[in-house]
Parts: C-alpha cells; sequence; structure tokens
C-alpha cells in the first residue's frame, strides 16, 4: 500500500450543507484516489455533489469532514501556500474566472506575487506562448479576448506555479465545440510535457471519455459506477443510472 | 425535402434572401439566408456568432430595435410575414409560430404559477376563459408526461425541475397548435438524461399536430439525428444543407464534425478546423 | 498597437503601454458622455461652478461684502445683474463667493463619507457572519437618525459653523454607501475570479483591496455624485437655520433665510440663491444619472 503512488487519496469525505430541515448531505463518504499522472474523470448531472468534490479538494470548501491526502501528505481545511502550489484549478466560465479589471499580465503575475515569488522578465510572454497565446496579450484587458483565448489564459494562471496537479472544472462547456478541441489538445500536450495528474469534472461523456483514463459516476453526493474510457465507447455500464446516462448521451 | 407523412402541399415557410443587421451599416448577423420547410424538421446548427439564434428571432419578429431585417421573401402559408404590421404579428406569435427558448427559468413567469400560465396561453389562443382555460391548460399538461398534474398547476417555476419547466414551456408553446415551432438551443440548459427525453416529447408533439420544427442548436450529432435537413450556419450565411452528417463537404462542417470527440474512435489530439483555410474561402466568395 | 510611435526615448516595458494622459482620453467614457446630452450638460454645469468658484475673485464684479446701504434691495440691473441685499450687497457676488463654500462642503463630505462607506461596506460584505452583523446594525442605526437633527445636536456642542455642517452632514451620510457597496461585495466575494484568487493563496487584504474593492467603485461613485446633490440641500437647510457658515459668508442657505423677511416685495432677495441652489443639486443629479448609465451596464436603456 504504497502512497507514494497517489497524487490525491480521498477517505470518507462528506459534505453536508444546511440543517434539519434544510439539511442537504453533498457528498456522501467518498472514498477515491488519484494516481500520479493519471487524468480521473468524474461525470454526473447538475446537483450531484462533483464541483462540490473538487471545490473540496482545492479548499474553497471549507466545511467537509473525512480525509484528503495530496501528494502523500494530509491537508486540513485551511490550506498552506505550500499545500496550494501542489493543486490549481481551472473553472468552467473563462468570462467570470478573470477579473474584468486586470490586465492579463496582471491575471498571470497574480499567483507568484501571492506565493511571494519573483517574476523574471518575460516570463508573462513566456506563459502566454506556452498556451499558444502571442506574447502581445499580455497588456490586454479580458474582455479583449474570446472565450477560448480566456481560458487559455486560465490554464496558463493556474500553470505559472508549476502544480503537479491540475483540476478541471467542466473547462470546455462554456465554449463552440471547434474552440474546445483546440482547449482540449492544449490540455493534453501539457499534460505529456509536464507530467501532470488532472481530475476532470464534466457532464459530457464524449469529452470525459477522450480525456480520461478513468471514469467515476456520481449521482446523489456517491460514486455509482466506475469505468475505462472504452466502456462508454462500447456503451457499457454495470449501474443502471450510468447506463442510462451513457445511453441518453448518445442519441 | 420530402417527407414521408405529407402530401406535397405548399411548404409551411418560405424565406430567401434574409438578411439581418445591428445599428447602422454594421456586419450582418444573417447573411442572404434561403430556407424551405415543409411539414417536417429542419435544423440550423453553427457556433457562437453563426446567425442562427438570430434567424430564430428575425422570423418570430423578436428582434431589438436595433436590428434590421430584410428579405426578398418572408411567407408563413402563403402569408407574406414581412407585410405584417405589429398587431397582426402578435396575433401571430404564439397562436400560428411558436418559440421555445433555451432556459425555462428565465422564459417561465416567476411570480405567476404554472397553472395560471398555461391556462393565459389557452386563453390568449384559443379564447378559453376560466375553468375550460384551466381544463384545457391540465389537459395539455398531462400530453407532456407531467405527472400529478393537478399539484403542478400550483407550484411556481422555480419550484420545478429544468426538465419539466421545458416540458411546461413545451405545453404552452403547442397549445394552440402553432403551424411553425422554432425551437432555439431547447436542451442545452437541461441535464444530459433528460434531453432526449424533452426532444422526444416536442417531436411527438409536433408530428402529433401537423406543424413544422426548427430545431436551432450547437449540438450537429443531436440535430443531424433528430431533423430530415440541416443547414449549417457559418458567419451569418448557410454554408450547407445536409440530410445526414455523411453528406457533409464543407470544410467548416468536416472541421465541426472531427472536432468532436468521439468516444467510438479515440484519437490522441483532437482535430481543429483550419481556420486559415476558411478565411482564405470567406475572402473568395 | 496602432498609436504611432513618437517618443524615442521611452523604451522598454514603457513604450508597450500608451501614456496615461492618451489612454485617459482614449476611455470609452467620453464618447458615450457625448451620447448623453443631458449628462453632458449637467458635467459641464458642475465645470462651470468648479470654474466659478475657482476664480471667485476674478468674476465676482464687487466684493462681496461690500456693504452700500443706498443701494439697498435695489431690483436686478445692469449695475447689479442679481440685485442687491438688504445692506445693499451685491447678490450675484455673493452667489459667485457662496459657491465656494458650497464646493467645499460637498467634496469634503463626500471625500470623508466615500472611503468610510466604501470600508464598512465591503469590510462587512466580505467577511459576513458577525462582522456583517455588527457593521451593518451600526449602519442601520445611523440610517435612522435625521441629519438636521444630529447637526443641531452638534452645533449646540461645539458652535454653528461650516465645519460643523460638514461633520453632521458626513456623520449621517455614509451608511447608503455602505450598504451599496456591501452588496456589491456580496456578489463580488462569491464571483470565480475571487475564488481563483483563493486558490491561488491571496489573502484576505490583497483579495478586499486588489479584488472586491475595484469593482465596488464605479457605484460609489455614482451614488455619491448623485449624493452630492442632496448634500448641496442639506448644505443649505442647515445655513437656513443658521447652523451652517455664519455671518458674514455667503452661504447659500444663510442667503435665503436672511432674504425671507423681505421676500415679498422684494423677490429676488431670496430667488437668486433659491436658483444657485437648484441649478447645482440638479446638475449634481442629472451627472449622477449620466454616469450610472455610462459605468452601470446593469442600467442599460438599450
Amino acid at each position: 500500500m504504497s502512497t507514494k503512488n497517489h497524487a490525491i487519496e480521498v477517505r470518507g469525505l462528506d459534505v453536508v450543507y444546511g440543517e434539519g430541515e434544510h439539511r442537504n448531505h453533498v457528498v456522501r463518504a467518498l472514498d477515491f484516489d488519484v494516481r500520479r499522472g493519471e487524468t480521473l474523470g468524474i461525470v454526473g448531472e447538475s446537483g450531484c455533489g462533483k464541483s462540490t468534490v473538487l471545490r473540496c479538494l482545492t479548499g474553497l470548501e471549507r466545511g467537509w469532514s473525512g480525509e484528503i491526502r495530496v501528494e502523500g501528505s494530509p491537508v486540513s481545511h485551511r490550506r498552506t501556500q505550500e499545500e496550494l502550489r501542489r493543486l490549481q484549478l481551472v473553472f468552467q466560465d473563462p468570462f467570470a474566472s478573470l477579473h474584468p479589471r486586470h490586465r492579463i499580465r496582471r491575471a498571470i503575475t497574480e499567483p507568484l506575487r501571492c506565493m511571494g515569488l519573483a517574476v523574471r522578465p518575460g516570463q508573462v510572454e513566456d506563459a502566454l506562448e506556452q498556451v499558444g497565446l502571442p506574447g502581445s496579450f499580455a497588456e490586454r484587458f479580458p474582455h479583449e479576448l474570446s472565450g477560448g483565448q480566456r481560458q487559455r489564459v486560465a490554464i496558463a494562471r493556474a500553470l505559472v506555479l508549476n502544480p503537479p496537479i491540475l483540476l478541471l472544472d467542466e473547462p470546455t462547456s462554456a465554449l463552440d465545440v471547434s474552440v474546445q478541441a483546440e482547449v482540449l489538445n492544449l490540455l493534453s500536450d501539457k499534460k505529456d510535457a509536464e507530467a501532470l495528474t488532472y481530475v476532470m469534472v464534466s457532464h459530457d461523456l464524449s469529452v470525459i471519455a477522450h480525456m480520461c483514463d478513468r471514469i467515476l459516476v456520481m449521482k446523489d453526493g456517491r460514486f455509482v459506477d466506475e469505468f475505462a474510457p472504452e466502456a462508454i465507447a462500447a456503451r457499457r455500464a454495470t449501474d443502471p443510472y450510468a447506463q442510462h446516462l451513457i445511453d441518453a448521451s448518445f442519441v | 425535402m420530402t417527407v414521408p407523412d405529407t402530401k406535397p402541399a405548399a411548404p409551411t415557410l418560405r424565406v430567401q434572401g434574409l438578411n439581418v443587421r445591428y445599428g447602422r451599416g454594421a456586419l450582418k448577423a444573417v447573411n442572404g439566408v434561403d430556407l424551405t420547410l415543409s411539414a417536417g424538421r429542419l435544423g440550423i446548427v453553427g457556433e457562437s456568432g453563426s446567425g442562427k439564434s438570430t434567424v430564430g428571432r428575425a422570423l418570430m419578429r423578436l428582434l431589438p430595435p436595433s436590428a434590421t431585417v430584410e428579405a426578398d421573401l418572408m411567407e408563413l402559408e402563403g402569408r407574406d410575414l414581412r407585410k405584417l404590421n405589429e398587431r397582426g404579428f402578435r396575433k401571430l406569435r404564439g397562436k400560428d409560430m411558436a418559440l421555445i427558448m433555451q432556459d425555462p427559468r428565465y422564459s417561465l413567469n416567476p411570480v405567476r404559477s404554472i397553472g395560471d400560465q398555461v391556462a393565459e396561453a389557452a386563453n390568449l389562443h384559443l379564447g378559453l376563459k376560466g375553468r375550460a382555460a384551466r381544463n384545457a391548460a391540465a389537459e395539455m399538461l398531462d400530453r407532456v408526461r407531467i405527472r400529478n398534474v393537478a399539484s403542478v398547476m400550483d407550484l411556481y417555476p422555480h419550484q420545478i425541475s429544468g426538465g419539466m419547466g421545458q416540458r411546461v414551456m413545451i405545453a404552452m408553446m403547442l397549445i394552440a397548435r402553432p403551424r411553425l415551432v422554432i425551437a432555439d438551443e431547447p436542451t442545452s440548459a437541461l441535464d444530459v438524461s433528460v434531453r432526449a427525453e424533452v426532444l422526444e416529447l416536442l417531436d411527438e408533439l409536433v408530428r402529433e399536430q401537423g406543424s413544422s420544427l426548427i430545431l436551432i442548436s450547437h449540438d450537429i450529432r443531436m440535430v443531424a439525428a433528430f431533423c430530415n435537413e440541416v443547414a449549417v450556419m457559418y458567419k451569418g450565411r448557410v454554408v450547407e444543407m445536409i440530410q445526414d452528417l455523411t453528406q457533409a463537404k464543407h470544410i467548416y462542417t468536416q472541421g465541426l464534425l472531427s472536432a468532436l470527440p468521439d468516444p467510438s474512435n479515440p484519437v490522441r489530439r483532437l482535430h481543429v478546423p483550419d481556420r486559415k483555410r476558411l478565411e482564405q474561402m470567406e475572402a473568395q466568395s | 498597437m496602432s498609436a504611432p510611435s513618437m517618443s524615442h526615448t521611452t523604451e522598454g516595458a514603457l513604450s508597450k503601454r500608451p501614456n496615461i494622459a492618451m489612454r485617459f482620453l482614449r476611455h470609452p467614457f467620453w464618447g458615450n458622455l457625448a451620447r448623453e446630452p443631458l449628462g453632458l450638460t449637467g458635467f459641464i454645469l458642475i465645470g462651470l461652478l468648479v470654474l466659478v468658484a475657482l476664480f471667485a475673485p476674478l468674476l465676482a464684479p464687487y466684493s462681496p461684502n461690500r456693504q452700500v446701504l443706498s443701494d439697498a434691495l435695489s431690483a436686478p440691473s445692469a449695475a447689479h445683474w442679481a440685485g442687491t441685499d438688504e445692506f445693499g450687497r451685491d447678490i450675484l457676488s455673493r452667489l459667485i463667493w457662496g459657491s465656494r463654500l458650497t464646493l467645499r462642503t460637498v467634496l469634503s463630505v463626500s471625500a470623508i463619507v466615500g472611503p468610510i462607506g466604501l470600508i464598512i461596506g465591503v469590510v462587512a460584505g466580505y467577511f459576513g457572519g458577525w462582522t456583517d452583523t455588527i457593521l451593518m446594525r451600526i449602519t442601520d442605526i445611523v440610517l435612522s437618525f435625521p441629519s438636521l437633527v444630529l447637526a443641531l445636536a452638534f452645533a449646540a456642542a461645539i458652535g454653528p459653523g461650516l465645519n460643523t455642517a460638514i461633520i453632521a452632514i458626513s456623520l449621517t451620510s455614509w451608511p447608503p454607501i455602505a450598504r451599496l457597496a456591501r452588496a456589491e461585495t456580496l456578489v463580488v466575494r462569491n464571483s470565480d475570479y475571487v475564488s481563483a484568487a483563493r486558490v491561488y493563496g491571496a489573502g484576505h487584504l490583497r483579495l478586499i483591496a486588489l479584488y472586491v474593492t475595484p469593482m465596488c467603485i464605479p457605484s460609489v461613485v455614482v451614488r455619491l455624485t448623485l449624493n452630492m446633490a442632496v448634500i448641496t440641500l442639506t448644505a443649505a437647510s442647515l445655513g437656513f437655520l443658521g447652523l451652517g457658515a455664519q455671518p458674514p459668508a455667503p452661504e447659500w442657505g444663510a442667503m435665503i433665510s436672511a432674504g425671507r423677511q423681505y421676500m415679498i416685495d422684494y423677490w429676488w432677495v431670496a430667488v437668486m440663491p433659491g436658483i444657485a441652489i437648484l441649478l447645482t443639486s440638479l446638475s449634481f443629479n442629472i451627472a449622477g444619472d449620466a454616469l450610472r448609465d455610462i459605468l452601470d451596464p446593469r442600467h442599460d436603456r438599450s
């Protein structure tokens, strides 16, 4: 049972919102591991708790109980800067995840400044070129960029701290199909180049099947099924809900 | 296109040379679009900014005042839509042509009960009053397969799920048996597992009533599986009309198709549309 | 970058950005303002008022305090455009000098109230919980104080005067700003870009100063501009009650108060300062409305 091969280990993760009558058990005693270098997909419909799981991993959600280990060491509800640097998040809506009054240069250097790291000259331009954008975009504001370009900036921002783990919360569901392909390709390239570990959450089974090595199906706060992407191609799942999801996704 | 279960009557909708511009002298959001639709299902597919939603709204005359709409021909069952004044159009809207929008959370009135809203549609378009309107509403809600109609009618839009909301929308829009139904991304705000259900329901009702349906969506696979004919739009133009995906010849359509991840054909990297070639083609046309 | 490169001296990082003055002038704000004729009028009137206040010694035909008793209560004429008051002082000159008092009150109050309201609102909204409850209860209590009554109490305690008026108005006019800033903060606090900043380790101070506050400033500026109309009126009311600037200072409210007893026979004594107050508060209102339309896309009228 060597934990060295695991980027993330989660045991008995529980999230409950509200009390009494309004009690809402969002995540129910989840156990899962993410192997180093793997892309884990979590699929589910709205309200199933999949985004909450990511928020717990990043420390945005503080009301969880259970055990979370990142790269072997347990993390608590409040994260140290060291812990934050191991794991960054890419949000769903590129129109909402960049500060509207910060230039792109600012957006990309903010993580470095927050961590008290120096900004190398030319680092912003390099970071932009790494995600396939011209360095001259550094002086632009987010509203001067298209959705796909913004999502590239968001990826550049998440990668500027060199985290070994990247969490992706529906990273392409707000984008057009052709732009989605570009962003997914970028994510695959980055993963190969920097040996990253991904946890990707989505409702789109074909995107998940394309990107992930292993897929967990989530419903009402629980994982109901686990399969490899080939199972989606074969349209075969063990759980009836997962089967329904696959059937409904490919009319 | 010929659809098996209809006689070769005059087309429901004929549109030629539809142009839409926003503001003065600006770019054409829709550029010379021709559409002909008999009883059947026509799909309009495109990415954001392709003008697909603008076409739907131009047909319903629901564009903001800053938009100018021109067309060489715009006929619904032989009636010239361009000549109708605002009052005439208001009678037409809902009664002869209906629009189903993306998100029922925004298209239903949040402060009125479901039953009241559907009954109001019955009152407006069928001239039914009081109990008769409510009965018609209940019947229609039953037809969109809502269980416990009586109790659902007393609920408010925020108390029902997205899928149910969209079924209520369909009930409201189809109660007057419109000749033409325009559905603009009717399922993209819904969960995957209820999308198929809602589409099938829409299809079934439209067939029963012998209406025509325009399905506007970004999802080319879904539209192609569902419609007799698909118009692929790119930057305001219809670049090609196809009956099924294997016919796609235009590089934009092909690009769109190859950019979709396909689980039964896994690839390491997805194909990305060749934007340079597209721009070249555009410059030539 | 389409700007013609004129400067050879500013190289490196500087040359990448157009200079600040150019950026200020190229800001879409000015184009939008040009499309709002009414709002533009408001801004021009305020601009004129500021110029009048700045150049009062040059513009005023007479000294504001020069008494010519033989000319007392003479009607508007070529010599005295707005007539004279009961001491034979030129009303126009007094109005011109009085604009300084009005502007000083308006600007001082805004300068005090803006930052205080902003900080209280942002802190309450950002931290929520008990901090929010306590700060907002205080805000509610202050909001229920009538500013005139508070000013009366203040005048009794520290003596009437312009500063008393400024303090009294400031004390009662920050709560609306704080509420507004709190409401904006509640929205911004839950936005993805603030969540993203938390994930990359931004602390509370940084989030408040660099992420939340800049998003609240436009609506606070709008509110402050609209507030200036109210401040003008409140300052005039305090002057009218004798609690603002003391005689012989040409405070507009005090001028109306003094002219009141002659008003029936010599209308200009009270009407002229009234017009000044009306125009001033009207221009602040119009300008504030225009600012809101321009800065706040949620009030888009198209």
